[in-house]
């Protein structure tokens, strides 16, 4: 069976905009030092402050799976989303712009490249804190988890695509906004927390992120030790990704329309340092 | 007819470095904030500190189940407040090195006109000192109302918290030199090296904990780092009482004088680092160095 070649096109789109990230993260082994021991030190402070007041032990997991989380969403905000802003800014966008490839198979490509990194930092956080603090896992079911974090990882990444759009417009904001993105978020998707002490309605409007049902359906099918910290139950939370992940994905390819062309009115898709 | 070029000279009187601070701050102003008008730039600035006090307050709240005016709590809220300084004036003063350097290519501008580097990274880091002081009021205010922190305002020692406050933003922003010192000589992961430094930092000064907690090896450092002690006063001239258990005999008079002295040696570490880097990164020519990385 032969490939329509517009999706051949896209494809090939896809892997050679991941081959420099992976290849990239071979050839320079460096870097896996910081994104281990980083978030490490970031995550110590929340473990302790738990420690402190007495937290029960599974307060532990939640932040050490939390902060494994946090790589996915930092992938998202500083390689995918804000990364049109600083492919502008070293004059490649022009040349994504120009050449005849959708701009979704570039930021597919830079999403499958930056999931290597963002799983190594994510799997060497789960590895180290566990050890370090002490963390055991009673895991009720592995299929759900591994489904849950799949479907996560779809609507989240079809989310980074979603606000690369809003970045093609932007300037230096765009630093700005990754941000003042990234603590809230941590904030509203219950990274160090159980979402369920926002309160409903605050939990609720936080679930258009997709990392804050998953987090949380994967807590309570890998800490059952309290049932009450679960937000809703883990199969209504996988139902609700499985329609996120079209939604996302259909409006960024809509969005990513719409603001090209308007970046392309704008004529600030060369604008640098601005 | 022969030309001269005469290179610029940097002024050493006193007043020429004034002129030069007050440059470089206004400059350093300028890059943080003029991307935005002043009301988005407000919101922005504020958004990130307020989240991750509310992030302490959402687990004190999740565990604990009560009334946030514990004085627990009070100590917690207020050393997250105050390092807000240690992350953001230290990173500054690093990040100017980076940002300058990598991404807006000015780094060797600045190294040819009459201002000094030092002067320059100094005005950055009065810059983050003036958009932290905001964050800090305003999550002051959020502890005060409507957490119900508790502050003994007639009992708060004022001489003691405007001494020692200065002290530790100084000591602080000899750290940020230390940093950029290093940063200056690197190609990759300075990034890394400044978050690195902020994330220990949290972490061994007891900001948002007792260091009693943490194994005795990582205590020592604690005690080795003016931040814990800076800490220690602010949260005893504020609160009037001790956070960790390994200070509370230790008197206020003897918690100063290790910050005095540990702020002179940071002091003379980050000045020496920073000059000794920088001669070096001259000499290599890596002033100009742009690592895409």
């Amino acid at each position: 069976m032969r490939i329509p070649p517009s999706l051949e096109l896209f494809l090939r789109a896809v892997v050679g905009r991941a081959y420099p990230r992976i290849v990239g993260a071979n050839r320079e082994l460096s870097w896996l030092i910081p994104e281990s021991v980083l978030p490490i030190l970031g995550l110590a402070a929340y473990v302790y402050v738990y420690r402190v007041m007495k937290a029960p032990p599974e307060f532990v997991g939640y932040v050490v799976l939390g902060g494994a989380m946090t790589a996915y969403w930092l992938n998202i905000l500083w390689s995918m989303a804000s990364q049109f802003y600083w492919e502008k800014e070293t004059a490649n966008l022009q040349l994504f712009i120009m050449a005849p490839v959708s701009p979704m198979a570039i930021l597919l490509g830079m999403g499958i490249g930056g999931l290597f990194s963002s799983t190594i930092r994510a799997g060497a956080v789960i590895l180290l804190g566990s050890l370090l603090f002490g963390v055991t896992y009673q895991v009720t079911s592995l299929g759900l988890v591994l489904l849950v974090f799949f479907l996560s990882l779809v609507a989240l990444y079809g989310m980074g695509m979603l606000l690369a759009s809003l970045f093609l417009l932007s300037g230096r904001e765009a630093w700005n906004l990754s941000n003042a993105l990234q603590e809230p978020v941590y904030l509203f998707s219950g990274f160090y927390f159980p979402v369920k002490s926002l309160g409903f309605w605050a939990a609720a409007a936080a679930s258009i992120i997709p990392l804050t049902l998953g987090l949380d359906a994967m807590r309570q099918l890998m800490f059952p030790g309290d049932p009450t910290m679960g937000f809703l139950s883990p199969w209504m939370e996988c139902g609700i990704l499985l329609l996120l992940c079209p939604v996302f994905l259909y409006l960024s390819k809509v969005a990513l329309k719409k603001m090209e062309h308007a970046a392309r009115i704008r004529g600030t898709l060369s604008l640098r340092w601005q | 007819m022969a030309v001269t070029l005469e290179a610029p000279r940097r002024g050493n009187s006193l007043k020429e470095i004034w002129i030069q601070f007050k440059q470089a701050s206004r400059l350093g102003w300028l890059i943080e904030s003029n991307w935005a008008d002043p009301f988005v730039f407000a919101i922005y600035s504020l958004i990130r500190p307020l989240s991750t006090a509310l992030i302490l307050v959402f687990m004190y709240l999740v565990v604990v189940r009560g009334s946030t005016s514990n004085p627990f709590f009070a100590h917690l809220y207020i050393g997250n407040a105050f390092f807000m300084y240690a992350g953001r004036v230290m990173m500054g003063i690093s990040y100017a090195i980076i940002d300058d350097r990598e991404h807006y290519e000015m780094l060797k501008y600045i190294y040819i006109s009459p201002l000094r580097i030092f002067v320059f990274l100094l005005g950055r880091g009065v810059a983050q000192v003036i958009t932290t002081t905001v964050s800090v009021l305003v999550i002051l205010l959020l502890g005060l109302w409507p957490l119900g922190i508790r502050i003994p305002w007639s009992s708060v020692n004022w001489l003691l918290f405007w001494v020692s406050f200065p002290l530790g933003i100084i000591a602080i922003a000899f750290i940020g030199y230390l940093i950029a010192g290093l940063i200056l000589v690197m190609a990759r992961h300075a990034w890394s090296i400044a978050d690195g430094v902020g994330a220990v930092l949290y972490v061994v000064s007891g900001a948002i904990f007792p260091i009693d907690v943490l194994p005795i090896w990582v205590q020592a450092i604690s005690k080795a780092i003016p931040l814990t002690y800076w800490l220690e006063l602010l949260r005893r001239s504020l609160l009037g009482s001790s956070f960790s258990p390994a200070f509370n005999s230790m008197p206020t008079w003897v918690l100063f004088l290790w910050l005095l002295g540990l702020t002179v040696l940071f002091g003379f570490l980050g000045y020496v680092v920073f000059q000794r880097m920088n001669r070096v990164a001259r000499q290599r020519g890596m002033i100009d160095q742009i690592s895409g990385y």
